[in-house]
């Protein structure tokens, strides 16, 4: 509720603040008054008191503009056809190389490490000096499905690009939040078994587009004798890794989860079409920009 | 007219704006100059026949020059652009410079040469994708930062990915793994309560037992309590009571520790029976709950001891 001054403020300062403290004291009665009232009439009333109003959220609030697009149908979703159709429908098992920046380090390497265990036919090959361009070119020689690089900047993890083959996509995450396996408490020690995948709250087309990117990262033979779960939540545009074993319980009602990890979080910074090329010569299908997030409401996936 | 004799001794003797001394060499920096250096014939100010390689635009051109030309300075060289094509542009050299001093020729050549392999190099690295180095933004990061950790705790991980897994077993996606025979797995459960139900009854009935335990002496128990006592180590064993007890000569801390586990077994055995056979009803019941954790318990030397107090304060009873 805004604040109403039924008076112009005074000028003295003093005077200012005990008139506001009042103010805000005669708010605050009013509005306790208001939910006591509420409560009373829910008790005498019973079930057929007015609904309680859902909280507002910043979820519950979100904007769909032209540039995010409205949320898919079920059905328009179903019918999207494009470069990740094939492993998605079981055609194609993805293979993955995972490589590093220029000149990596253990922060790299630690990664690298923990994501190797999780994507199920990985592998990791020595970037040396070569551009992305060049190891994509190679790694689609071979017969790779996927590039996925980690770079680092100022001894952090920085940067996850991954770069669909041969024709790409190519799309570029910040990466933040690594937590690696033995930093898990409780943790449990990961399995050779196909993990099942989650994709949670990819809604736009945008954001389908780089759930489905991925969840083509992993077979689409799941293992579920392994009992382990690979999720992708997007929340507000950040997408969080978690790896989990599960199990359900006697009464199939809950699910009870041990995380394997790691963890990880991604932001898209871009989509590039093709395979990947200097942002100011590439190709983009979502750029984003500083001004991108000014509006906490909208979201992109 | 021009003299190359006097031009020399003069840039060489005197002052020339483009000769850099070293301490072993000197160097000249004029633009024309095929090799660099500074010597009478290398220079293009003391030759009025000279010859050069120019690169411009990335293109190279053999600059020529001739004692006829040097009248007028805006015509002093002749431009010939060289063939992109190496060979071809040495052919080009060949063609212009024929009857020229070899060493021009040669010269020519090698600048040719260098020229044509940097020419490489450039195209080279301007295909390769470069380092672009950015601004760090602080206050960016900052807000993605607080932002993530809102965002997670609005996510609630853990219940969206169990609530898709529920989903998932209701819409059956994982088949018949899940999916037993519900009667098979409680006709399993059954005959294991079963099982468990035949030996309370054995516990209850215990005949062929109670020969047994009824041919044990008591002091035969007793020293069985001392052997098994000193196991527990751990326990709430009080090793004063218990050095006073009738059986000094066995008891103690320095008994013999090479009781074996299955002995003491043994005897928790025997004696929940004896226990379970001797007591009223409900004490029945108490014990019997006793036997069975014992029962259960895989050398559970901690047991014992309880054991053994209770044996105690049955002795007293008794």
């Amino acid at each position: 509720m805004p604040h109403e001054h039924p008076l112009p403020a005074p000028t003295n300062r003093i005077v200012r603040s005990t008139h506001f403290k009042k103010r805000r004291q005669v708010l605050k009665r009013q509005k306790s008054a208001a939910r006591r009232a509420r409560h009373a009439e829910e008790e005498a009333l019973g079930d057929a008191a007015p609904p309680r109003r859902e909280p507002t959220t910043i979820e519950s609030s979100r904007v769909f503009d032209a540039e995010t697009g409205a949320p898919l149908t079920r059905e328009q979703a179903l019918a999207i056809t494009d470069e990740f159709t094939p492993v998605l429908a079981g055609d194609v098992r993805p293979r993955v190389v995972i490589t590093t920046g220029l000149r990596p380090s253990d922060v790299s390497f630690d990664f690298v490490k923990a994501l190797l265990p999780v994507l199920p036919k990985s592998i990791y090959f020595e970037r040396l000096d070569a551009s992305v361009a060049e190891f994509a070119a190679s790694a689609a020689g071979k017969g790779y499905t996927d590039v996925v690089l980690v770079k680092e900047d100022r001894g952090a993890l920085s940067t996850l690009t991954h770069v669909h083959l041969p024709e790409g996509p190519t799309a570029v995450y910040k990466l933040s939040s690594f937590v690696p396996n033995a930093k898990i408490k409780g943790r449990g020690r990961c399995t050779g078994h196909t993990p099942e995948v989650i994709l949670n709250h990819f809604t736009t087309r945008l954001g389908l587009r780089v759930g489905r990117m991925l969840g083509s990262l992993f077979p689409h033979e799941p293992n579920f004798v392994g009992r382990q779960v690979a999720t992708f939540h997007n929340q507000r545009d950040f997408i969080f890794f978690r790896f989990h074993r599960y199990v359900f319980t006697a009464e199939r009602d809950r699910a009870r989860l041990q995380e394997l990890g790691p963890r990880f979080t991604l932001k898209l910074r871009a989509l590039q079409k093709g395979v990947f090329m200097d942002p100011q010569k590439a190709d983009h299908e979502f750029k984003w920009k500083t001004k991108t997030d000014i509006d906490r409401r909208r979201f992109f996936l | 007219m021009q003299h190359d004799d006097v031009i020399w001794g003069t840039l060489n003797n005197h002052f020339c704006s483009y000769k850099v001394k070293t301490v072993k060499q000197k160097f000249c920096r004029n633009k024309y100059n095929l090799t660099g250096l500074c010597e009478k014939k290398s220079c293009p100010l003391a030759n009025s026949r000279y010859a050069t390689i120019v690169e411009n635009n990335d293109a190279l051109y053999l600059f020529i020059k001739t004692a006829e030309r040097a009248h007028s300075p805006r015509n002093l060289w002749e431009r010939i652009k060289l063939s992109p094509n190496y060979r071809r542009a040495l052919t080009q050299i060949d063609k212009h410079l024929e009857y020229w001093p070899k060493f021009q020729v040669h010269k020519a050549k090698q600048r040719l040469t260098k020229m044509t392999q940097y020419l490489i190099r450039k195209r080279r690295i301007l295909l390769r994708s470069k380092t672009r180095l950015v601004g760090v933004k602080k206050k960016l990061e900052r807000r993605e930062e607080s932002r993530e950790k809102k965002a997670i705790t609005a996510a609630k991980l853990e219940t969206a990915i169990e609530k898709e897994l529920l989903e998932r077993l209701r819409s059956g996606a994982y088949g018949d793994i899940y999916n037993f025979a519900q009667d098979h797995y409680e006709k399993v459960l059954e005959t294991e309560i079963g099982e468990e139900e035949e030996m309370e009854e054995e516990l209850e009935s215990g005949d062929e037992y109670e020969a047994e335990i009824e041919a044990e002496s008591d002091d035969e128990l007793d020293r069985d309590i001392e052997e098994a006592g000193p196991l527990a180590v751990s326990g709430d064993f009080d090793f004063d009571s218990h050095s006073d007890s009738e059986d000094d000569d066995i008891g103690g801390a320095g008994v013999d520790r090479d009781i074996g586990q299955d002995e003491v077994k043994d005897y928790v055995r025997k004696r929940a029976r004896s226990r379970a056979k001797a007591g009223s009803d409900d004490a029945l019941e108490k014990k019997r709950r006793k036997g069975r954790r014992l029962r259960n318990s895989r050398g559970g030397v901690r047991v014992e001891v309880e054991y053994e107090r209770e044996a105690d304060a049955e002795a007293q009873d008794h």
